[in-house]
């Protein structure tokens, strides 16, 4: 239970991978995540999965894990597939009874496939070698030239740290608070489908009272220890480019115009 | 005033997180014989933040959740399934905010959420007009994405939009009742 409730998929290991800089890994996924869209070809795909499943060998991960982390799309990749491969009108390769496959249908199932499934190697690729501290990090400093349009972006990356902080005390507090009324003899998920909404009234109502005495006792403690929004603060980590980024910009960026401009062979 | 602030900001950060936890811990089918048109109550922190912060902490709240899910690798293909549930999210708590945070009143908190839910079904009518096509089915005909917005999407987002107001309101005065907010 504790496992599938985790959040984020980090693993501790040493890679190459997980000594990048946080910001130069969020704005390379971000790009290909963006620009895999502007891929036509399938053969753009297929190099572009090479190169995603060159960089989970790199980031030392299983491929078990990465297929793992497909399992919630995999019903809808299943049903998108199977729905393009016998309802693409087109010329024929395989007849049986009603069930007719078309080479139209063949190829747009493995482009939309391929593209669901890159997206999410992509995503992985980057939770799995960067962890949330280093996240949050990357993150505000990559939204921190935003001020000058006025825009929090203190708030923000301060708003982002103390979720992440609070999802796993949260977690087990919800567990526990369930536990509790359960005990008591409340039903969770029973019943019509408003008794299932009020049901969790229960759980709910505990939940958000003590999320607001800890919002106060938090602010609080951090009032008095000093911490001002808006104000210059010194960093315990500090973000540096090294060498190891700009080849990783370099390779990404090669890579991804050579999936681009590259023409179809299948 | 800075003191008020702070407590708003780390409010919201708590709110995000315990969206994102209910949304993990509340998941139910809407329709129990569809088992895939799920819902959860991870939009309530959402809803309850923006009405109480105001609307653009509810923006920020629905963003915050996201980046969370994505985190967790959840969603159909990774970021577009954040990307999605952060547009319909932050539009149902923008309107809300923007309607019943000045004056939260009932009348005001109920007229908010229920603009909310309309502008969210109307927005992701829209948004999956333009995603349905481009994303899973690109041969799709226009009469086929037609019936399926209106007679699955629509009615799906109505359904949850409405499930989340009644809670929202039921939540939010019980909270009042008791001067916590």
């Amino acid at each position: 239970m504790k496992a599938r409730f985790a959040l984020g998929q980090y693993t501790y290991t040493n890679s190459l991978l997980h000594k990048l800089d946080p910001r130069v890994k969020i704005l390379l996924v971000f790009s290909l995540v963006v620009f895999l869209f502007f891929v036509r070809t399938i053969t753009g795909y297929l190099i572009l999965f090479v190169f995603a499943c060159s960089l989970v060998v790199l980031s030392k991960n299983s491929f078990s894990s990465v297929f793992r982390s497909l399992r919630p799309i995999l019903l809808l990749l299943l049903f998108t597939a199977v729905f393009q491969i016998f309802f693409t009108p087109g010329r024929l390769i395989f007849e049986w009874r009603f069930i007719k496959i078309t080479a139209e249908g063949l190829r747009l199932a493995i482009y939309i496939s391929i593209r669901l499934i890159l997206l999410s190697f992509f995503t992985f690729i980057l939770t799995s070698t960067t962890s949330g501290i280093e996240l949050t990090d990357g993150f505000e400093a990559l939204i921190s030239p935003l001020k000058i349009f006025r825009f929090p972006s203190e708030e923000v990356s301060l708003m982002i740290s103390i979720s992440l902080r609070f999802v796993p005390v949260l977690f087990e507090e919800a567990d526990r608070i369930m536990k509790a009324q359960m005990s008591r003899g409340a039903e969770f998920n029973k019943g019509s489908l408003v008794n299932r909404a009020r049901s969790f009234l229960p759980l709910l109502l505990p939940l958000l009272l003590n999320a607001l005495s800890r919002a106060d006792r938090l602010a609080i403690a951090m009032e008095s220890r000093g911490f001002v929004i808006g104000k210059k603060r010194t960093r315990y980590r500090e973000m540096k480019l090294s060498g190891l980024d700009y080849v990783a910009i370099a390779i990404t960026v090669s890579v991804f115009v050579f999936a681009l401009v590259v023409k179809e062979i299948v | 005033m800075q003191h008020k602030k702070l407590r708003a900001v780390m409010l919201a950060g708590i709110l995000a997180a315990l969206s994102f936890v209910l949304m993990r811990f509340t998941e139910f089918p809407l329709i129990p014989s569809a088992s895939f048109l799920k819902t959860d109550l991870g939009d309530i922190p959402i809803l309850i933040g923006a009405v109480y912060l105001g609307p653009f902490y509810g923006i920020g709240i629905a963003f915050t959740k996201d980046l969370l899910y994505l985190l967790s690798g959840g969603g159909g293909g990774g970021v577009l399934g954040a990307f999605i549930n952060f547009i319909a999210t932050g539009t149902f708590a923008f309107v809300c905010g923007a309607i019943a945070y000045k004056k939260k009143s009932m009348a005001n908190v109920l007229t908010g959420l229920i603009a909310g839910m309309l502008a969210m079904t109307v927005v992701m009518f829209f948004v999956n007009m333009w995603a349905v096509p481009k994303f899973w089915f690109p041969k799709i005909t226009h009469k086929d994405l037609m019936k399926y917005l209106i007679g699955i999407n629509v009615p799906f987002n109505l359904a949850k939009g409405a499930l989340d107001t009644l809670l929202t309101a039921i939540v939010f005065f019980s909270l009042r009742k008791r001067n916590k907010i």
